[in-house]
């Protein structure tokens, strides 16, 4: 079924709700410089639904910004690049087959980041483009933008459905975001995950490896790095070696979050340095400290 | 079964097996060289599975061939023949022989197949796609005979795989620590999907398998995985095959092992951080490309360090090289025999 994009505003009574209360998936806060107001953008069936707030403390929504219908959207994200708002989501159509066994590993379904466009942090988002940047055949998911030297690039994670091991990939994009303008590129794989080292007893299960999540954020020395989660809600950090997306990507030991995956970061407007991530069935926000080559929560 | 017995029976085989002297390596196909240069009789015994054809109807078995000069060689030689009424169908197949010289014996270790005998998978969804369909779990492990001479004839040492059995295994080899012996296996990807390689320790007199079994590593921890930097909708493939161990002149654990790369069969290298079999395991470059794998040291009898492994994959042969131990690694010195 071809998706049926909703740009329609749906008015609701906004209310009042503490960040405990909100909706624990998912979660993307876009700090937005020019209303100085906070954005929380999550999921919640083929919706994306937006709260807003001023101190982080305080929310009022949800606020549907976007819909579909017959499609599921997962992990919405909002960028500001050059001066418009870019929303990017994860549609997954679970009825369209891509491929079923023994052609695959398992029956793949149509998954991939789509990329929408507003003036607005609160919409409507149009739809860009005709296809999604990644190939049509990949299952892809939790698509982030990264800008590097002006050039924007979709990462994304591929889906261990499809992979076995999931891995993190990327392609560059248009300057308007419409369309990929190289092939998709690898970074690193799910099975590179620090905590897969504490293995010590042989197992009969089998193995394969969630990747998702990425958000890029580059330290005040100038260091990459990616934060990523597994399925179980971890967040892991990786490093670029060269300090560019192209990598090669390290892994650091241990891990940032053990409770709680879909962690982002951004800057609050008192210029403390925040994380906020999902887990245990609520949103988490916390302090980070740029350590320079990593970051770690501030106790 | 009694060894009188079971002398007759290796008798009336090896009369079934022509044996041609004068041959060179590259006259006969190998799969999973062994090599067990015998101290006592001065003889290079290079060991292969025999299938049916060789072995006797219904019957797969173990053969040798011998050299005293690593040039030439004599045989095959029957050796052993997978017996009757055990776990494994004796039809199915013997996989990567090997015989080690331990505490005054010789130690048959020799990879079995039940092929109707399944063990509990996990949901279908999670089976390993395997020559074009879901992969079929069954029993197959390493199962341990014993002999007074290289030549058998070997005797059966416990019922069971010395892995549990419920675990898919193959290429066990044997791994003495302090004194206490180990089975270092590769556990299937067919089961693993990213197959590991694992040990369990052994009894003293090496008739089955104690405690837990321990994971040393991952195929997908091999560092050469990421040149191919695959970008494609295809699942991926990880196969752990033939653990061999070395000790380099420092002490430096090594361990031996094969793998795929870009759909060509390769030697690599782990290393133990730790010196000891439990690692932690660090991965290394790829030894041997070029579709080689599954190999194995051994010194001659005048003190050089040698590597046999096979190449192709497919209607292998065995090829020969010698080694440098550098104290921290090995390094192939030379091909002696191409």
């Amino acid at each position: 079924m071809k998706p049926v994009w909703i740009g329609l505003l749906v008015a609701l009574p906004l209310m009042a709700v503490k960040l405990a209360d909100l909706p624990g998936r998912d979660p993307f806060i876009l700090a937005d410089a020019g209303s100085k107001t906070y954005y929380l953008y999550t999921a919640a069936g083929s919706d994306v639904q937006a709260y807003q707030s001023k101190d982080l403390a305080n929310w009022e929504g949800p606020r549907v910004v976007f819909g579909a219908a017959g499609v599921e959207l997962r992990a919405p994200e909002v960028h500001l690049y050059r001066g418009k708002y870019y929303l990017l989501a994860t549609v997954h159509d679970r009825d369209a087959i891509i491929d079923q066994p023994p052609a695959s590993w398992r029956v793949t379904t149509r998954e991939a980041t789509r990329i929408f466009v507003a003036e607005s942090p609160e919409g409507p988002f149009q739809p860009l483009g005709t296809k999604p940047p990644a190939p049509e055949d990949f299952m892809t998911l939790d698509g982030t933008l990264y800008v590097e030297g002006d050039l924007p690039y979709l990462v994304y994670a591929h889906d261990w459905t499809q992979r076995i091991d999931g891995a993190m990939e990327a392609v560059l994009l248009k300057t308007d975001l419409s369309a990929a303008v190289s092939e998709p590129f690898y970074l690193f794989k799910g099975s590179d995950a620090p905590w897969l080292k504490e293995q010590t007893k042989g197992a009969k299960d089998p193995r394969y490896y969630p990747v998702e999540g990425p958000f890029l954020y580059r330290t005040r020395t100038g260091s990459l790095l990616m934060l990523w989660s597994n399925q179980g809600g971890r967040v892991a950090v990786a490093w670029s070696v060269t300090g560019k997306l192209r990598g090669p990507w390290r892994q650091r030991d241990g891990m940032l979050l053990d409770h709680a995956g879909q962690a982002m970061i951004f800057n609050a407007f008192d210029g403390r340095l925040m994380l906020v991530a999902a887990g245990l069935g609520r949103i988490w926000l916390l302090e980070l400290e740029d350590a320079g080559d990593t970051v770690r929560l501030k106790q | 079964m009694k060894p009188a017995i079971l002398l007759l029976v290796a008798g009336a085989l090896a009369a079934q097996v022509p044996v041609r002297t004068g041959l060179k390596l590259g006259d006969f196909n190998v799969h999973d060289p062994f090599i067990l240069a015998d101290q006592e009789s001065q003889t290079y015994y290079l060991y292969n599975s025999a299938s049916p054809r060789l072995a006797g109807p219904g019957h797969s078995g173990v053969l040798v061939y011998k050299s005293k000069d690593l040039e030439t060689w004599e045989g095959p030689h029957l050796v052993f023949q997978v017996p009757d009424e055990i776990w494994a169908n004796p039809a199915d197949g013997v996989w990567a022989p090997e015989v080690h010289f331990y505490d005054g014996k010789y130690y048959l270790l020799a990879t079995l197949h039940n092929n109707a005998k399944l063990i509990e998978a996990p949901p279908e969804e999670f089976l390993a796609i395997y020559q074009g369909a879901k992969a079929k779990l069954h029993l197959r492990g390493t199962q341990i005979f014993v002999s007074d001479s290289p030549d058998g004839p070997f005797r059966l040492l416990g019922p069971n795989p010395a892995p549990p059995m419920d675990f898919m295994t193959l290429d066990g080899t044997l791994f003495v620590e302090d004194s206490v012996p180990y089975m270092v296996y590769a556990h299937e990807w067919l089961q693993m999907l990213d197959g590991t390689m694992e040990a369990i320790r052994l009894r003293p007199d090496l008739s089955g398998g104690v405690g837990e079994p321990i994971h040393l590593f991952k195929a997908s921890d091999a560092p050469w995985l990421d040149d191919q930097k695959t970008v494609s909708k295809a699942p991926r493939t990880y196969v752990t095959d033939g653990p061999e161990f070395y000790r380099t002149k420092t002490g430096k654990l090594l361990m031996l092992w094969s793998s795929y790369r870009d759909g060509l069969y390769v030697e690599t290298v782990a290393y133990s951080t730790s010196g000891k079999l439990r690692g932690p395991w660090r991965q290394g470059d790829v030894l041997v490309g070029d579709d080689s794998g599954h190999g194995m040291t051994f010194h001659t009898f005048d003190g050089r360090l040698m590597l046999i492994l096979h190449q192709p994959f497919r209607m292998a042969k065995g090829k020969l090289f010698e080694l440098e131990d550098t104290g921290d690694t090995l390094r192939i010195k030379r091909q002696v025999v191409e």
